[in-house]
């Protein structure tokens, strides 16, 4: 879909003024530095343009000027000019020329980005400038030197410091995933980080489900078949070394790592399904529920005090909230008959689940003290929420795109980022803590 | 509507076992093709292939029937071939589920020696981890009503696969009412 120089000023004329009619003003132009809690809902976006990058590989500029789009765009702050909607051609200098840059205000941008790259010995250098075309001002500008193959994510890097510079929040998501990748007969842990490769961890040949880092980001618990029945691993994120934790009968599942190397579980030791506290090695240190009927899928609060889960002592599954002493739990959802897979934010103020809607899973968010669910996914089935260690992103499984991947959604814009593209299936992300 | 198909299919495929056992002696072994979605129909009409050995199992659900239970026949491949059903969200064995037990125990008191795994499944609907719970919960319902009816505890383990892995790959009540199961097969865990 094109959009017209033209309309996309009257856009900007036409939300500038509901802006002000409806909302705080937000001034764009006279001022680029805003005050935009990129956790808040957005409701208006810069306009920027990313022409081609000043490169003697005229590719090489155009393939980065689309990263930078792509990245710009997943954020949920800019409408991107499309390149096909005006003259995107490299201004020829990352120190563009006064009347070069009022070409671009004459189109309507608040920003633009103007960048360059070339080789330098085995690495390559890219440079990278944030102007306000208007004022004919660089707001700012950095320069970047490393491997080819990591120039993808300098770009990003770029476009994170764009969103920091204008809102003071992160804007790029980044960091490793853990993940689960397969078919039916197999599934296998896998770690990326963000905007690279995915790794293969395990070579089980069998079920391996739930990943959860520990909160030092150095083994990731996940509930794996290869015994034959489902039981604890510690796999090391680096050598994939593994460990086996003690089970206790043949119901281990869905892990939990909490300080202090403490591991909750949901075992059937004694006929009925409790959450327990295990040490790192699988020892039983508590039992957390007490109460007959599936009590499951534990997560630590972020100072590990609380725990939430889901029971269906309520009928249907539910949320809870329990201390992690023990106690009677707290129970946290009230809307919608089916409420999974919680997930506390590191800022300890929100808990992130999977929802049942229309049949279809959408992830939600909820205050941890309790009160009114906010729906942050609509598109295809959402599972599995895992949040940034800031607080800003959850990760998830989508079908959007039909069969399940792992996407990434800005909590404040609900922007969505695909960032798995495998073969198989990939579900039930984990955001590494560090 | 979807449990009638299903019952007088395992009608039929009973009825015709139970019409081959005669004709066949002890010492032959008649072996049944089977595979998921086809029935052995029409008496006497009965192909032989072999199947491969249940080997190591590495906590995959069993398709087709172990070579375990074919050693012991008809009845054997009975055993492992019919599932004890559940309705949707539900960890209640029905009046066919109690039924489809008592077999499955009468079995189990014939042959002393034999070890069993009650596998608990789910229908594709439902989140994974809840799923977990929900198929540990059909597996403890099925090994509960054979302990009343006398099986020793010892003789069975449960293990939950969630919906992770179905019977039925569709994806209509059909299907999803022959996920909903209890599978039991000959064997412990780690055969």
């Amino acid at each position: 879909m094109t959009r017209t120089v033209n309309s996309s000023f009257f856009s900007l004329l036409v939300s500038m003024v509901l802006g002000c009619i409806l909302l705080s003003p937000v001034a764009l132009g006279a001022q680029a530095r805003q005050d935009i809690d990129v956790r808040a809902p957005i409701t208006q976006k810069y306009i920027i343009a990313v022409p081609h990058l000043v490169s003697g590989d005229a590719a090489q500029g155009t393939a980065l000027a689309g990263q930078a789009e792509q990245s710009l765009r997943a954020t949920g702050l800019f409408t991107v000019l499309d390149p096909g909607t005006y003259n995107a051609a490299s201004p020829g200098s990352v120190t563009p020329p006064r009347d070069r840059l009022q070409y671009y205000a004459g189109l309507g941008c608040n920003l633009v980005i103007v960048g360059g790259v070339q080789p330098a010995g085995p690495h390559v250098a890219l440079e990278m400038r944030l102007y306000d075309p208007g004022a004919g001002q660089m707001l700012l500008g950095k320069r970047y030197q490393g491997p080819a193959a990591d120039r993808g994510r300098m770009v990003n890097q770029f476009v994170d410091e764009v969103v920091r510079y204008l809102t003071g929040k992160a804007g790029v998501p980044k960091g490793r995933l853990a993940f689960i990748s397969g078919g039916t007969d197999a599934r296998e842990l896998y770690v990326m980080d963000i905007g690279g490769t995915p790794r293969q961890l395990t070579r089980f040949g069998t079920l391996t489900l739930t990943p959860a880092w520990t909160p030092d980001g150095q083994e990731i618990i996940v509930c794996s078949y290869r015994g034959g029945y489902p039981a604890l691993y510690a796999v090391n994120a680096a050598s994939g070394a593994v460990r086996k934790l003690k089970s206790h009968g043949t119901l281990n599942v869905t892990p939990a790592a909490g300080p202090g190397g403490l591991v909750a579980a949901t075992l059937n030791k004694d006929r009925d399904q409790e959450v327990y506290l295990l040490d790192r090695s699988g020892n039983i240190t508590r039992r957390l529920t007490n109460s007959r009927g599936i009590d499951i899928s534990p997560a630590f609060s972020p100072d590990g005090r609380q725990l939430a889960f889901v029971s269906n002592r309520a009928g249907g599954p539910q949320v809870f909230v329990v201390g992690a002493q023990g106690g009677e739990p707290r129970r946290l959802t009230y809307g919608g008959n089916y409420n999974v897979s919680p997930a506390w934010s590191p800022k300890g103020d929100l808990i992130a689940y999977a929802g049942r809607v229309g049949g279809r899973f959408q992830i939600f968010t909820i205050p941890a003290g309790g009160g009114g669910a906010r729906q942050l996914s609509h598109d295809g089935g959402n599972e599995s929420p895992t949040w940034s260690p800031d607080g800003n992103f959850i990760a998830c499984s989508s079908t959007r795109d039909g069969q399940a991947a792992i996407y990434v959604i800005n909590v404040g814009t609900g922007a969505a980022t695909r960032v798995t593209t495998m073969p198989g299936i990939q579900t039930q992300p984990a955001w590494c803590p560090r | 509507m979807a449990y009638h198909p299903h019952r007088w299919t395992v009608i039929l495929v009973l009825l015709t076992l139970a019409l081959t056992l005669p004709l066949g002696s002890c010492a032959k072994k008649t072996v049944v093709a089977e595979k998921p979605g086809e029935e052995a129909l029409g008496a006497g009409n009965i192909t032989e292939e072999s199947l491969e050995a249940g080997g190591d199992r590495k906590g995959r659900a069993r398709r087709g029937v172990s070579a375990r239970a074919q050693a012991y026949g008809p009845e054997g491949i009975a055993f492992e071939s019919e599932d004890v059903l559940f309705e949707f969200d539900s960890a209640t064995l029905t009046g066919d589920s109690r039924t489809v037990l008592q077999k499955k125990a009468d079995f189990m008191r014939k042959h002393p020696e034999v070890q069993i795994t009650v596998e608990g499944h789910c229908d594709e609907r439902g989140s994974s981890d809840y799923n977990l719970g929900l198929g540990q919960k059909r597996a403890d319902a099925a090994k509960a009503y054979l302990v009343d009816l006398g099986v020793a505890d010892a003789r069975m383990a449960t293990v939950s696969y969630g919906k992770e892995q179905p019977q039925d790959p569709g994806h209509d009540e059909s299907a999803w009412a022959r996920n909903r199961r209890a599978h039991l097969v000959i064997g412990g865990i780690t055969d």
